[in-house]
């Protein structure tokens, strides 16, 4: 893919962006609710001081002021302040960022390394029993409630078996000083191996709750493609060759065949990130999902603002990079 | 070489009468060949089916009647025990089918009315109208679809209406994408240039020229659309902001019960009891996607296996 290509790609992003930030703007002003009333509550405040604390918020401010004023800051990287924590926004999404990033990548890594060999497997024994099991497996991954998924592994392993936590995302004996605020690789950094088992404790129950509809697509996707590629003459010439088996299998055949897998992966990582409110509210994982439900229900908007906007970006960022995924892995496809 | 052979006519094949079959002989027919998951699924959804539409005479008790013991344990009275204030879950389970499938049945149709009829006309249009429209559920579909429908909730207060109507809207994208697509395939075809030709309407060349040849594709998605509609709408009722209490349906029963989970220990069909809703939830859908499979794999050669 050519540089001019590439950069007309990105040029095309910046109006989708402008879209959803249209968008959100528009749903926030129209939710009914004053956020300034809910903050006060049953405090006893004058008028001044509400006025006060409406000047503060800029909301005294008619809408078109707001909106541009939201995204020239927007631009820069300046959200406002959340209405809760009385603190920049991006200060407390860059907090809770690190948590759901962590949750996803184990989501994700748990994902790719079971379905890859199931798939793969699936396609070469296809029809026997592996393959039958496989399917309905992945049938039933899409089809379960993340919920209900959730709460029957927090049934199995926490309550009867007790081995593993509730909640959150590590024991209070185990909190250590942050360096990268991942949590895995801060306790291995801090020599602390009790915490990272600890860590990983936390973790394991949400990352295969999130990972499995995921994993039941990638699986599917991995067997489809093994077995097009199977059918392909240069695999029945390399078999003529008197290649051995393994070799045509993983040389040949595999390398190809993940060329889907892998774009398919990158488009859902977004929806992993999209989808992770459910299984942070299950678990209490302190991540960004449950920030956002839960400022939406209290009506923080400069934080859904940003979360949204948040989103969005890493959405269309992660279907370009499957586009250049694509087009690297398979140098036929030109953009 | 025996004598038929050579007293070929042309007259006496063309004479051969065709039977035509009636749509009911052809669908027997299909039917007989159907594989044991199809049978399954459809066997399935008929049982929901017949459930939701005569719920109030199957239901034991009331759906929001409420009994003097919350959290009873399974009994005669009560097959599945009571839930947190007291009412049978037995009857909430069943009176949750009927309102769970209604609402997303309602979304998934408003859904491909508004999807499958912006597709077509893009993709019949192009131009500006197509440019606009694209760019339009590019915007909408790189929002994740769960905080939109949170957001819209909030605004809009968590009725079934605003319900349906925003999962509805936040999911025409994706049948837009589709009809769009397939669409476009079909529109370059000569009858339709023909039929536009001959000065047919919009709508005409839509409904008569185009829909029918797409029917399979929008079908099968119509199957897929509808567990995913099911699964958002009890996300969003297990989030607290779906269907609202007294009416009772699956996604906010789970919640409810969860804490009975903990007494799994002590009483293992008390802890059974919120996986039961959810275990309806999963039933449905994986009935739902053998039927589709089987669909696609008759009327296109879709499928995955070779």
């Amino acid at each position: 893919m050519s540089l001019a290509r590439l950069i007309e790609r990105l040029l095309q992003l910046i109006p989708v962006l402008l879209g959803v930030s249209v968008i959100v703007f528009v749903m926030i002003t129209l939710t009914p609710g004053d956020p300034v009333e809910i903050m006060i509550g049953d405090q006893n405040i004058t008028a001044e001081q509400e006025a006060a604390m409406r000047e503060d918020l800029g909301l005294d401010r008619p809408v078109h002021e707001r909106f541009f004023l939201f995204l020239g800051n927007a631009v820069q990287g300046d959200f406002g302040e959340s209405f809760y924590h009385r603190r920049p926004v991006i200060d407390v999404i860059a907090e809770r960022l690190p948590a759901t990033i962590e949750l996803s990548l184990v989501a994700l890594i748990i994902a790719l390394v079971t379905a890859i060999p199931l798939g793969v497997v699936a396609a070469i024994k296809k029809n026997s029993m592996t393959d039958r099991l496989a399917t309905v497996g992945s049938l039933l991954g899409v089809s379960l409630p993340g919920f209900w998924f959730g709460i029957l592994l927090l049934m199995l392993f926490a309550v009867q078996l007790q081995i593993l936590p509730v909640s959150g995302r590590i024991g209070f004996s185990s909190e250590i000083e942050p360096i990268t605020h991942f949590l895995l690789i801060d306790t291995l950094l801090r020599g602390r191996p009790d915490a990272f088992l600890d860590a990983l404790s936390h973790i394991i129950l949400p990352a295969i709750t999130l990972g499995l509809p995921m994993t039941a697509i990638l699986m599917r996707v991995t067997r489809t493609s093994m077995l097009e590629v199977m059918r392909q003459d240069y695999v029945t010439f390399a078999e003529a060759k008197g290649l051995r088996r393994n070799r045509i299998l993983f040389r040949h055949a595999l390398k190809n065949a993940l060329i889907p897998t892998v774009s398919v992966a990158a488009i859902e990582t977004g929806s992993l990130l999209g989808g992770n409110m459910i299984v942070e509210t299950v678990f209490g994982w302190p991540g960004l999902g449950r920030l956002v439900v839960e400022s939406i229900f209290v009506r923080n908007y400069p934080l859904v603002q940003a979360a949204v906007l948040f989103y969005a970006l890493t959405y269309v960022m992660l279907n370009f990079l499957a586009d250049i995924l694509y087009t690297v892995l398979n140098p036929r496809v030109k953009l | 070489m025996s004598e038929t052979d050579q007293t070929y006519s042309a007259r006496q094949e063309a004479a051969i009468v065709h039977t035509r079959r009636g749509w009911r002989e052809r669908t027997l027919i299909e039917l007989r060949k159907a594989p044991w998951t199809a049978w399954f699924g459809m066997f399935v959804i008929l049982c929901y089916l017949l459930v939701a539409l005569f719920a109030p005479w199957i239901a034991p008790h009331g759906e929001a009647e409420i009994f003097d013991t919350p959290y009873a344990p399974w009994s005669a009275q009560f097959p599945f025990g009571t839930d947190q204030i007291g009412r049978d879950v037995l009857s909430r389970l069943i009176y949750g089918a009927r309102n769970t499938i209604g609402i997303a049945l309602a979304t998934t149709f408003l859904a491909f009315l508004i999807g499958g009829g912006m597709g077509l006309m893009a993709a019949i249009s192009r131009g500006w109208v197509d440019q606009v429209l694209s760019r339009l559920v590019d915007v909408l579909m790189a929002i994740p679809s769960l905080i939109f429908a949170l957001m819209l909730l909030s605004i809009f207060g968590a009725s079934a209406v605003s319900l349906i109507a925003i999962i509805a809207v936040l999911d025409s994208t994706r049948v837009f994408r589709l009809a769009r697509a397939v669409a476009m395939n079909v529109v370059v075809m000569d009858y339709v240039e023909a039929a536009r030709l001959r000065g047919e309407r919009l709508g005409w060349v839509m409904r008569r020229e185009i829909l029918p040849n797409i029917m399979p594709p929008l079908v099968a998605e119509f199957g897929l659309r509808f567990c995913f509609v099911f699964l958002t709408i009890a996300a969003l009722s297990f989030l607290g902001v779906g269907i609202q209490p007294p009416t009772a349906d699956w996604g906010s029963m789970v919640r409810e019960n969860a804490a009975l989970i903990q007494f799994a220990q002590y009483d293992l069909k008390a802890g059974l009891t919120p996986l039961l809703p959810a275990a309806a939830i999963a039933l449905l859908t994986v009935a739902v996607n053998f039927v589709v499979d089987w669909f696609l794999m008759k009327t296109s050669g879709l499928r995955d296996e070779f």
